[in-house]
């Protein structure tokens, strides 16, 4: 327990540190004493504007999107007892990159609201279509993860292809696919709350019982526990948090593989502990991945999902060679 | 407390696995189930545990009075270990048993309640596993492994034990203490059904052997020349 604090407290504090670069630094740089009157007036001088209008929204969506994908990669890894756990790669926000691409193609509205909405329904159904084609009497973590997979790979072909074919801007295709904030702003991020909110709820209501998967479906099933049900809210949970992500910022690749193997690392086994330590660590990561993404080659961006990966890969390939 | 399996069938729309099976289990034997590579025990402990439900016939559990219960019921009454069971990842020795104290009516709690690190406790101090507790489950040899989950099996404080060829990848002294345990477990008062292979050391230590041929029980009784005679006539192919 105490070690969990611990790496709650820190995380916390880079956190925080991680905030306040991203409201200070930019093409226009504030100082402490600028950014601290911004905050005390929402007003229409240029630094309050920044700060309320451009940076804030953007930090609080890179923490909303880190803290989403790395709470689902968990759900995943742990319900499907597959290191391999993630988002992207078990197709659960499939749906969403679907919904997103025929936005940008015109093909259905790009109202706010409505295409969060659509964004997370069709997350929910791409993962109805993996669990009901996983589930022959049980849903076994290794049919999950194959069916995951090619669900995965036909969404983002299917959203290839129709950005193709409504001839979308190569920018703007690159910025989705790559993953970015940029053009994202209050609007998107109160829409995204509600179901965020519902992932995380659904996560804590099924937390303790995740830990009985790691037995094995059959003595989990003798304990008195239901362990197929339990995965398949693990999915839908999973599908909700990882559709928000792919709403807010298109494809950020990494934290939900690479925040849950630090996690169990930091704190042990215990899922609600991994999962616990997984949103403050996933909303770090993707909030300093994306100051440099924003600051590293300034006025240009690069997608926040580019830098992501080239922090995470190595990461990963050093934790699995450390652990497995 | 006695557990009767009356004329239990099970078949697949293509199959007939059991054929009017009948067979009694009590607290404080050691039964051990004999038979070849699918003639039907694997069935039968899933059908005894309630993870299948037979095709036809009843069971019928018998402690002060007795009553007919359904196959979702019947999981209160036995401990399992499935056949091919795999480790469970990142997870120490003692973690596994906490595990074992879940109780389906209730949230998992953060901290073990005393209740239950009480029998955690019990369970490790039964089958000696004290000195490795705290490793990580994976890193345990094969003996090991099959101490923890019998001290797994003992946390849930069920009145049966259920092991189906659990034995697998043991050396020849890991076997014999393993027979060696279940069989003081069933002298401590539980009842203990083990499948194997293994006719000698069941015929050591068993308390009685059923043995499963062609969809029936071709022998019940203590391991003798009765269990040689049932065996050959079930393998006519043996010299």
């Amino acid at each position: 327990m105490r070690r969990i604090t611990y790496v709650l407290v820190i995380s916390m504090m880079c956190l925080g540190l991680g905030i306040l670069i991203g409201l200070l630094y930019g093409p226009a740089s504030l100082s402490i004493g600028q950014l601290w009157e911004a905050l005390m007036h929402s007003g229409e001088k240029s630094p309050e504007i920044i700060v309320w209008q451009l940076r804030m929204p953007r930090v609080a969506i890179a923490l909303v999107v880190g803290a989403s994908l790395a709470t689902a990669g968990a759900l995943l890894q742990i319900s499907a007892r597959n290191p391999l756990g993630d988002p992207q790669i078990f197709g659960v926000g499939g749906g969403a990159t679907i919904a997103q691409a025929m936005a940008l193609a015109g093909w259905i509205t790009s109202e706010t609201w409505s295409l969060t909405s659509i964004s997370v329904v069709f997350s929910v159904i791409g993962v109805s279509i993996i669990t009901y084609f996983s589930a022959r009497r049980d849903i076994t973590s290794a049919r999950l993860a194959l069916i995951g997979v090619s669900v995965a790979a036909l969404s983002l072909a299917i959203a290839t292809g129709i950005m193709a074919s409504a001839r979308i801007f190569t920018q703007q295709s690159l910025t989705f696919i790559g993953g970015s904030f940029t053009n994202r702003g209050w609007d998107e991020l109160v829409s995204a709350i509600p179901f965020v909110l519902l992932g995380l709820g659904l996560t804590a209501l099924i937390a303790g019982r995740l830990n009985l998967l790691s037995l094995g479906d059959e003595i989990a099933h003798n304990l008195g526990a239901n362990p197929s049900k339990t995965r398949l809210l693990a999915m839908i949970a999973a599908s909700i948090l990882g559709g928000i992500a792919v709403s807010l910022s298109g494809l950020v690749g990494f934290v939900g593989l690479l925040v849950p193997h630090i996690a169990r690392i930091a704190v042990g086994h215990d899922a609600r502990s991994i999962i616990l330590v997984s949103i403050p660590l996933g909303a770090t990561l993707t909030l300093y991945a994306d100051q440099v993404a924003r600051l590293t080659f300034m006025p240009a961006e690069v997608p926040v999902g580019m830098v992501t990966t080239a922090l995470g890969a190595p990461l990963m390939i050093y934790i699995a060679r450390r652990v497995t | 407390m006695n557990i009767y399996l009356d004329n239990i069938s099970f078949t697949y729309p293509d199959q007939t696995i059991l054929e009017d099976v009948s067979l009694t289990l009590q607290s404080g034997e050691f039964v051990c189930l004999l038979g070849r590579n699918g003639s039907g025990k694997t069935t039968l402990m899933k059908i005894a545990s309630g993870r299948l439900k037979p095709s036809a016939g009843s069971i019928t559990v018998s402690e002060r009075n007795s009553q007919q219960v359904d196959s979702d019921s019947l999981k209160r009454y036995f401990s399992i270990l499935p056949q091919g069971i795999q480790d469970p990842p990142y997870l120490s020795a003692e973690a596994v048993l906490q595990l074992g104290t879940f109780d389906p009516s209730r949230q998992v709690p953060l901290r073990i309640s005393p209740a239950s690190l009480k029998s955690v406790n019990h369970a490790i101090e039964v089958c000696e596993i004290e000195r490795f507790r705290n490793r990580s489950f994976n890193q345990l040899s094969g003996g090991e492994k099959q101490r923890v989950w019998i001290a797994f099996c003992l946390v849930q404080e069920k009145p049966f034990l259920l092991l189906d060829e659990s034995l697998h990848a043991l050396d020849f002294m890991a076997k014999e203490d393993f027979f060696m345990m279940l069989s003081k477990l069933a002298a401590d008062g539980s009842g203990v059904i083990l499948s194997t292979h293994d006719v000698a050391l069941a015929k050591k230590y068993a308390s009685r052997i059923v043995y499963l041929n062609d969809r029936k029980i071709a022998y019940d009784g203590p391991g003798g020349d009765d269990l040689e005679k049932a065996i050959e006539i079930g393998s006519p192919l043996l010299p």
